[in-house]
């Protein structure tokens, strides 16, 4: 049972849509919403983007499911900080090994 | 549609540009005044003019100091960056520091000029558009430009100010490999309804949306290596959306290195042989450079190729000749450094190299032998497809982005292409420390909006001061600074408001384009007038001749015969003479010989061959002084 469909609606899936059918309604979107359309529409262009983006990876759709939207934001978030903690960690480890 | 407005695409690049328009359901190639498909990103000044394109290329070798290329090579960058400080022992012409821009210093018509980048690439540009106008037969501002994918956001910036500069209304700046795509992808589905229209004339609708389970969807990854920058794009192309996974490059990577390799060798085996230093001299450096890249260029096609130089030196002839492997071996870790952005573009976009369905070579140093193995090999034996044009690939797809953008009525090939880019580099800000915090990651599909709450360092803090950067580093200090602005208490405590961040580090000032565009406009009439004097000089030359070579035929006296040949030997002479006389001195000149010549039309029957001395029909004659050498 997923936590929310916001992301599926946007793209008129259901929520057990495979990823090609998920990709091939992004497609859609695009087409429809681009802004160099004539009757192109910014913001939906934008949450098609974005709920092709989490939909389509496995990991961020997963966390989707299980936690909504906002819940996937702190994921990612959370993701992002530890990565740059490992990165700034590492930096200092390759700078007190290397003569700088 | 005759009436509908023309929007023009061009590819604006290191060593050629090529402009390109669509219309009737097919784009078309502009071709240059002297017939050629692409022009020479060249621009020089003598003592009386200035040349753009093949006329600048050609005299290259005899005016090397004053030949400026290469110009986006410089293009939003300060003269202290790496990259622009590793060509200067290699340019013949002199880089000056302007407050940390690099500015291109020329003699010209005897006044020192310096000018920007931008500047010399809008002379291009004004080029391109003035034969687009002749061509079209109308008058042409709108266009959009092409720049490298791997661009930051100040050579973007100033390209689009360099258009600015030439009088253009830029619609947008667009990616090469993403143009070069387009251009693919066009063909490619045109060629699936058996109607290539990249090659015939007429064209139908092309089923774009074909069925919905999209079989046709493909992954296309654009190698694109010029004479300067190096770009790799990976797209899906789905249903006329081009849609980019990933993008990477090199931005000072191209056949001018491949060249200043060859330079390098030749230079040094010169010395060897005569104990001459060919380096410190811009004109032989000049003639070294223009056989180095015809040996290049041979080197795609033979084994070995010849170099001959009539005194490059103190009057020494050099004689030379390099082989396809000495010269694949010279530029081998340059060739092997395009593989990193490939592997990094594979890896961004999550795509494996066998999920590639076809590799498109653009840029006219893909036509290098061991660029091309080099790829086929990286694909495990893929063949790149070879269904597009390297050097026309780029404007063609800029020419359809044009029309989409302009068209009210899109045309029915074009109507289904949806462009869906990424931004190449990073976004972020600057958080405690020198860290770099990134909101939107490179490669992330623009346009797109991110929103991120931050917490104030100090309690009480009334504002705060975001910085905003592009790059990949952990440290601010190594990224490019965009901007920045000021949060102030209000607005932090939930009053939105638009913030937008104008990029004015190293970009040239309002005052700065419109004193350029000023100028643009001066070099326009100085190059008008020019052409008007050479043509007054030309028909002046015609006239002269022309009344000398027919005179005996014509039913006249004798004398008058002798009067005409007088005036028109005299005439001969003062053109060999006169060099560069004005433009009205022509004119009065070509018109005092055609006066004289109906005259003695009119008079010739009644003189019967008695005609007066010449020397007294040249006393009563009052057309303009002309004995007074």
């Amino acid at each position: 049972m997923v936590k929310e469909t916001v992301l599926y609606e946007i793209l008129g899936v259901e929520c057990d849509a495979s990823v090609d059918e998920i990709s091939d309604a992004a497609i859609d979107g695009f087409q429809k919403y681009h802004p160099d359309k004539k009757n192109g529409n910014l913001v939906k262009f934008q949450q098609v983007q974005e709920a092709k983006a989490i939909l389509t990876n496995i990991k961020y759709r997963g966390n989707y499911d299980k936690f909504g939207y906002q819940g996937t934001l702190d994921c990612i978030l959370n993701f992002k900080k530890l990565k740059l903690e490992e990165k700034k960690k590492e930096k200092a480890n390759g700078n007190g090994n290397g003569n700088s | 549609m005759a009436t509908a407005k023309t929007a023009i695409g061009i590819d604006l690049g290191t060593t050629y540009s090529c402009a390109a328009f669509f219309r009737n359901n097919k784009v078309e190639i502009i071709v240059n005044d002297q017939g050629n498909r692409i022009t020479p990103s060249y621009v020089a000044f003598n003592d009386t003019e200035r040349l753009v394109g093949d006329a600048a290329y050609n005299q290259a070798p005899s005016n090397p100091k004053n030949t400026i290329y290469g110009a986006k090579r410089l293009i939003g960058r300060t003269f202290s960056d790496k990259e622009v400080q590793q060509d200067i022992p290699h340019l013949p012409y002199k880089l000056v520091d302007k407050e940390g821009k690099p500015l291109i210093e020329v003699d010209a018509k005897g006044d020192t000029l310096q000018l920007s980048a931008e500047e010399v690439a809008s002379m291009i540009l004004i080029k391109l558009k003035e034969r687009a106008e002749e061509v079209l037969e109308r008058e042409v501002t709108d266009a959009v430009i092409t720049v490298p994918a791997y661009f930051n956001d100040s050579q973007r910036q100033a390209t689009k100010d360099a258009g600015i500069i030439a009088g253009l209304n830029v619609l947008r700046i667009i990616n090469e490999p993403t143009a070069a795509a387009i251009a693919y992808g066009l063909n490619k589905l045109d060629d699936e309804n058996d109607n290539n229209f990249m090659k015939r004339s007429t064209s139908t609708a092309i089923a774009v949306k074909s069925d919905k389970s999209s079989p046709t969807a493909k992954n296309i990854l654009v190698y694109d290596l010029g004479g300067g920058t190096f770009d790799v794009s990976l797209l899906r192309i789905d249903r006329g959306v081009f849609e980019v996974k990933a993008t990477n490059g090199d931005t000072h990577l191209g056949g001018e290195d491949f060249d200043n390799r060859l330079i390098k060798h030749f230079s040094e085996e010169f010395k060897r042989k005569h104990k001459k230093d060919v380096s410190t001299n811009e004109n032989a450096l000049s003639k070294l450079k223009r056989a180095c890249e015809t040996a290049k260029r041979t080197l795609s096609t033979a084994s070995q190729a010849k170099i001959q130089i009539d005194s490059l030196v103190d009057g020494i002839n050099f004689e030379s000749s390099i082989t396809k492997a000495r010269f694949e071996e010279l530029c081998s870790d340059l060739f092997k450094s395009t593989l990193e952005p490939l592997e990094q573009v594979l890896e961004d976009s999550k795509i494996e190299k066998f999920g590639v369905d076809e590799i498109i070579l653009v840029g006219g140093s893909t036509r290098i032998p061991r660029v091309q193995k080099l790829v086929t090999e990286y694909f495990g034996g893929k063949i790149p497809n070879k269904s597009i044009n390297p050097d026309e690939a780029v404007a063609y797809g800029a020419a359809v982005q044009a029309s989409i953008l302009v068209e009210d009525e899109t045309s029915d090939v074009t109507a289904d292409i949806v462009l869906v880019d990424v931004n190449p580099l990073s976004l972020g800000v600057k958080v405690t420390g020198d860290t770099m915090y990134v909101l939107i990651h490179r490669n992330s599909t623009v346009p797109t909006k991110k929103t991120q709450n931050y917490t104030t360092s100090d309690d009480n803090q009334e504002q705060v001061s975001i910085e905003v950067y592009e790059g990949e580093r952990i440290h601010v200090s190594e990224n490019n600074l965009l901007g920045n602005f000021t949060l102030t208490a209000d607005v932090a405590a939930g009053v939105r408001g638009d913030i937008t961040i104008q990029n004015e580090s190293n970009r040239l000032t309002q005052e700065q384009i419109q004193k350029m565009i000023e100028d643009a406009e001066k070099f326009k009439e100085e190059d008008e007038s020019e052409a008007a004097r050479v043509k007054a000089q030309n028909e002046l030359e015609q006239v002269a001749y022309g009344y000398l070579d027919t005179r005996n035929a014509r039913e006249i006296s004798e004398g008058s015969k002798a009067i005409l040949k007088n005036a028109c030997d005299e005439t001969i002479e003062w053109l060999e003479n006169a060099k560069a006389a004005d433009t009205e001195e022509y004119i009065e000149r070509i018109k005092y010989l055609e006066d004289l010549s109906a005259k003695l039309d009119n008079e010739g029957f009644g003189t019967n061959g008695d005609g007066p001395h010449v020397e007294d029909e040249e006393e009563e004659e009052d057309g303009p002084v002309i004995l007074d050498e």
